[in-house]
């Protein structure tokens, strides 16, 4: 179809524009994020659901804590509820006895799950002083 | 207005551009090489291991008092990928996250010695420093154990054919083995591995 007032060099301009929008102008997709909290060494976990999609599509079960050396270490599972493969980030927040987080690095860690699979998590808090954890999820949002 | 007036002005606005801070935990998938993400996950595992390691919680040594936490040498991390890698931004980022898990005690390495030497040399030549106050060498740690590791990748790429539906494949394996061992004995007494495998797939327009 051919639009009566655009010229041949108009158009390949106006292509152009929009193919160097498309490529250079890519904002980053907000994600919402879900965290669950065990401020103390119980098994009570608190969840802050920002993402009820992904609260739906992972599951955190299986979990256990110790103190081995006296440091807390942790173990729970991320299970897939999904019966296709999906991509998620997660990041471990460590807590002290006030509930205040501890200076430790917080990066996140990309995630692969199989339909229906699972991830197990077992860490070791970087300082004895550590008695909780936050775990977060959040959609991949990488910068890219 | 016609639009061959307005079609420049699209193109300008549209080839923008834009600076911002951002996370810097934040996973970053820029390109197939190694990068940030890399760095804190090899990091970030091999502290998770050396801290909850049960065989290096203390060492014997006529020399120390009741502090019997293992004192450390970080040494290097070989580069045996294809890529440019600043290793050292791997071992610093184990030390400082192992030094404030307080687990071990260190001891200054090579840029640490250098500048220790240079100023202990001042200290005592130049006379500006008051003599009760030099300090003097002979009187540092000695290392229990030594930290040193290697970086290793393997690299496979598939160009763009009908069979692949034209997209161009790339995969990265990386492999970070570090090892912990006793320099009286020379015993290996700690070592581990973390992996990594990153694939990249590009289409005629673009990644996938």
């Amino acid at each position: 179809m051919k639009h009566p007032e655009l010229s041949t060099p108009t158009r390949t301009l106006l292509g152009l524009a929009l193919l160097a929008g498309i490529g250079s102008c890519v904002t980053p997709r907000g994600t919402a994020q879900n965290t669950y909290s065990m401020p103390r060494e119980g098994v009570e976990v608190e969840q802050d659901i920002g993402s009820p999609g992904l609260a739906r599509d992972l599951v955190m079960e299986s979990i256990t804590t110790r103190r081995k050396d006296g440091r807390l270490q942790v173990a729970f599972d991320l299970r897939s509820t999904r019966a296709s493969d999906m991509a998620f980030e997660w990041s471990l927040i460590w807590l002290d006895d006030h509930g205040f987080p501890l200076p430790t690095p917080r990066n996140w860690n990309p995630a692969f799950l199989r339909g229906k699979g699972f991830l197990t998590v077992t860490r070791t808090a970087p300082t004895p002083e550590a008695t909780g954890f936050r775990l977060a999820l959040s959609r991949p949002d990488s910068v890219r | 207005m016609k639009l061959t007036r307005l079609a420049p002005a699209l193109l300008l606005l549209s080839a923008c551009s834009s600076v911002r801070y951002d996370d810097p935990g934040k996973t970053e998938t820029l390109t197939i090489d190694y990068g940030s993400t890399d760095l804190q996950t090899l990091a970030g595992d091999m502290v998770e291991s050396l801290v909850s390691s049960p065989a290096l919680n203390y060492l014997e040594n006529p020399g120390k008092t009741e502090d019997k936490r293992i004192i450390m040498y970080v040494g290097d991390v070989e580069n045996r990928t294809s890529e440019h890698i600043d290793t050292q931004a791997i071992t610093d980022k184990i030390q400082t996250q192992l030094l404030k898990s307080g687990k071990f005690r260190f001891v200054a390495a090579d840029q640490g010695q250098a500048e220790i030497g240079d100023q202990v040399r001042f200290q005592q030549g130049s006379g500006r420093v008051r003599t009760d106050m030099m300090r003097e060498f002979g009187k540092q740690l000695g290392a229990d154990m030594i930290l040193y590791g290697t970086l290793r990748s393997i690299e496979k790429r598939k160009g763009s054919s009908v069979e692949s539906g034209l997209t161009r494949k790339q995969d990265v394996y990386y492999q970070f083995v570090l090892r912990a061992v006793n320099i009286d004995t020379g015993e290996i007494i700690w070592q581990d591995e973390a992996e990594l495998r990153k694939t990249s797939s590009q289409g005629l327009f673009g990644r996938i």
